[in-house]
């Protein structure tokens, strides 16, 4: 196994270095290679600016409306088809959808539902071409967006800046393709469709493949079937080889969805996945019942009124039914396609936590329901202990082990970014939500004798959750500054890292010594340990502004993150006489009158403060 | 004489507050206890330790000791233990 890890690392290492080699070369030799990659990071970057848009609305009216409209498997059909046949681009369409499932705005099944009817949608733009010649440029706007987009951006109010986002985003995603066309204009010369007619199966299956390339060159369904019906329109191609085209079509649409999905996480690549099954799969049912398709078009035009020769709405007419054979077909299967893509492809970050002791068993009893409550607020502890070292970049694990913590902190100085939002959403809030609720359950069914001890667990809790709302406060400055050129607060950011390490690790060891039940006096030194770190109170602040080490605006930064250090770990240690200890220690009374009050504690301090020995 | 005696020994039994203060007492007590064992147990950790960290933070656990040791017999003198 051992050399296969090493060529793992080995290859990461020369994986980007060798893509750079490539696409360098490729430009130098291609200037169309150059406008499509280019092409392809201007999408891309589109994608991005469109979900960090989207997520300015999470929580708000757009998140109600996406759910309102697609809470159903019909509605979020018919919000695909309605979008798509606005917008008349169901690439479009797919790739908002994957944007909106990456910020958490819908779930799976409705972006499913969704993509479905993007598929019905799209259709209506070939009976607009076919039947009127309308052409809807959305490509013209691209300009406009990113113009509007970018001032909006630059407005204070949040919901501007996300508009903003979604503008930019939309018109870089438009830009990306725009140019990506641009670049495969040579190639697009080269997919001659009069020139190679075919029949029979052969034919079928060559345009179909044929159909594919020429959405993939241009990145769009909808240019493809313009292409088709204009062909078609002037006898370039027969009728059969035009039908194996469209279907070729709708496939190869749906490179644009998996190109979306490239920055997107886990849901928005199983969407994609989601997408490419459905137009696969209508894809092959339609060419295995060709004939039969052909048959039920003959059929329906007759119906419509459509002549017999009227093969551009005959077309027209052959996608939407086999997108619609497609949706009949599909539709019962979603749940089941929902788990084969979750259980194919698994997210690399842990999904929201679930409670892993609250259950309805537990609730008999009030003895049992207390214990699953406090069991279930150490798993939200570790998790919080988690976010927290990860804050503080820190593994874990170091709060456990011996490990030298101040030479951890010193041989990596510069603390990088986490999305504590993110990690927030999914290991804090289900649990914290869980814990609250099962303790409102449990109050009004407990006798009153259990009512204090409620209150305090649920007092505890919140402690928990604000502690790691005090850490999201501080990350910002302390990727700042410990990056910072200036040494004196990089060291003073750091300090604070090595104080809260230390916290972490002393709780976590007061835990461990006695899980049975922690003396609440253990907690004192702790306590002791965070107020002798006060910069203010110490002095270490006023000489550091005396001395011009640091500006007058990274010293009011490192007061107010200094209390938000100290709110952490005083969070932890309120919270920690709760939950650490034991409801039944016997000498809990007598030991809560020994705890320190303030003003022991002040007189400690001044006496710490008073030059040692040591 | 002694039916008296035996009236009040029974009656100081019966007195629920004295036991809960002879409880408390015998608590403070061996509590004291725990906090003198931790107290050595805590020097002699010290002794060996290198860590200027690890030295700085025992020191410190020391020294809240002392003082909740110091507040634990203020306590038990009140009540006379």
């Amino acid at each position: 196994m051992r050399p296969w890890v090493g060529g793992g690392v080995m290859l990461r290492k020369i994986l980007l270095p060798t893509i750079f080699l490539v696409l360098g070369y490729g430009f130098w030799i291609s200037p169309d290679f150059k406008v499509i990659a280019a092409g392809v990071s201007i999408f891309l970057f589109g994608m991005l600016s469109l979900e960090e848009g989207f997520k300015a609305f999470t929580g708000g009216m757009l998140e109600r409306i996406l759910q309102r409209t697609t809470d159903r498997l019909w509605k979020s059909l018919s919000f695909g088809i309605l979008t798509t046949t606005l917008m008349q681009s169901s690439s479009l369409v797919s790739v908002i959808t994957i944007s909106f499932l990456s910020a958490g705005l819908i779930e799976l099944a409705s972006g499913i539902g969704i993509i479905f009817g993007a598929n019905l949608g799209t259709t209506t733009g070939a009976w607009l071409v076919a039947g009127f010649g309308l052409k809807v440029k959305i490509s013209a706007y691209a300009m406009p967006m990113l113009v509007f987009g970018v001032i909006l951006i630059f407005q204070k109010s949040r919901s501007w800046k996300g508009v903003g986002y979604v503008l930019a985003g939309l018109g870089f995603l438009f830009l990306g393709i725009h140019y990506m066309k641009e670049g495969f204009e040579a190639f697009k010369d080269a997919i001659d469709l009069a020139a190679y007619a075919m029949p029979g199966i052969k034919g079928l299956l060559v345009y179909t493949l044929l159909g594919i390339a020429a959405t993939v060159v241009m990145q769009s369904s909808h240019a493809t079937l313009v292409l088709i019906i204009t062909a078609l329109a002037a006898q370039q191609i027969t009728y059969e080889n035009a039908l194996a085209l469209a279907i070729g079509a709708n496939v190869g649409t749906t490179i644009t969805a998996i190109l979306g999905a490239m920055s997107s996480n886990v849901q928005g690549r199983r969407l994609a996945g989601a997408h490419l099954v459905f137009n696969l799969v209508t894809g092959i049912v339609a060419i295995l019942f060709i004939h039969q398709f052909l048959l039920a078009v003959n059929a329906t035009s007759e119906l419509l009124g459509i002549a017999d020769d009227d093969y551009t709405l005959k077309l027209a007419l052959f996608h939407t039914l086999f997108n619609l054979v497609g949706v009949c077909l599909m539709l019962p299967v979603t749940g089941r396609l929902v788990q084969g893509l979750e259980r194919l492809m698994q997210g690399r970050e842990r999904l929201v936590d679930e409670p892993r002791f609250l259950n309805e068993a537990a609730m008999e009893l009030p003895e049992s329901a207390m214990q699953a409550i406090r069991n279930e607020m150490g798993h939200l502890l570790e998790n919080a202990f988690e976010v927290i070292a990860s804050v503080l970049s820190l593994k874990s694990d170091v709060m456990k082990s011996d490990a030298d913590l101040r030479g951890l902190v010193e041989r990596s100085p510069q603390v990088s970014k986490v999305d504590i939002d993110a990690l927030y959403e999914q290991r804090i809030k289900s649990l914290y939500s869980a814990i609250t609720a099962y303790i409102s359950r449990v109050q009004a069914s407990a006798s009153e004798h259990y009512g204090e001890e409620l209150y305090q667990l649920r007092m505890a809790s919140l402690n928990i959750v604000e502690a790691v709302k005090d850490i999201k406060h501080l990350q910002k400055n302390l990727v700042r500054y410990t990056q910072s050129d200036n040494l004196a607060i990089g060291q003073q950011y750091n300090r604070i890292r090595f104080q809260l390490a230390t916290v972490l690790r002393e709780m976590t060891a007061i835990r461990s010594e006695s899980p049975a039940g922690v003396s609440p006096l253990s907690l004192d030194a702790v306590k002791l340990a965070i107020e002798e770190d006060d910069i203010i109170s110490n002095g270490e602040l006023d000489r550091l502004i005396r001395d011009n080490a640091i500006s007058a605006e990274m010293a009011t930064s490192l007061m107010n993150d200094s209390a938000y250090a100290y709110d952490v770990a005083d969070n932890l240690i309120q919270m920690g006489r709760v939950l650490f200890v034991s409801p039944g220690y016997e000498a809990l009374d007598v030991e809560s009158e020994l705890i320190l009050n303030e003003e022991e504690m002040s007189e400690l301090l001044e006496e710490e403060q008073k030059p040692s020995s040591e | 004489m002694t039916t008296e005696k035996l009236i009040e020994k029974f009656h100081r039994l019966l007195n629920l507050e004295k036991r809960k203060q002879k409880e408390k007492r015998d608590k403070i007590r061996s509590l004291l206890k725990k906090l003198k064992q931790q107290q050595k147990a805590l020097e002699a950790k010290l002794e060996n330790e290198k860590n200027t960290d690890e030295r700085k933070q025992i020191k410190r656990r020391l020294k809240v000791l002392q003082v909740q040791r110091k507040k634990g017999i203020k306590l038990c003198k009140s009540i006379k233990c």
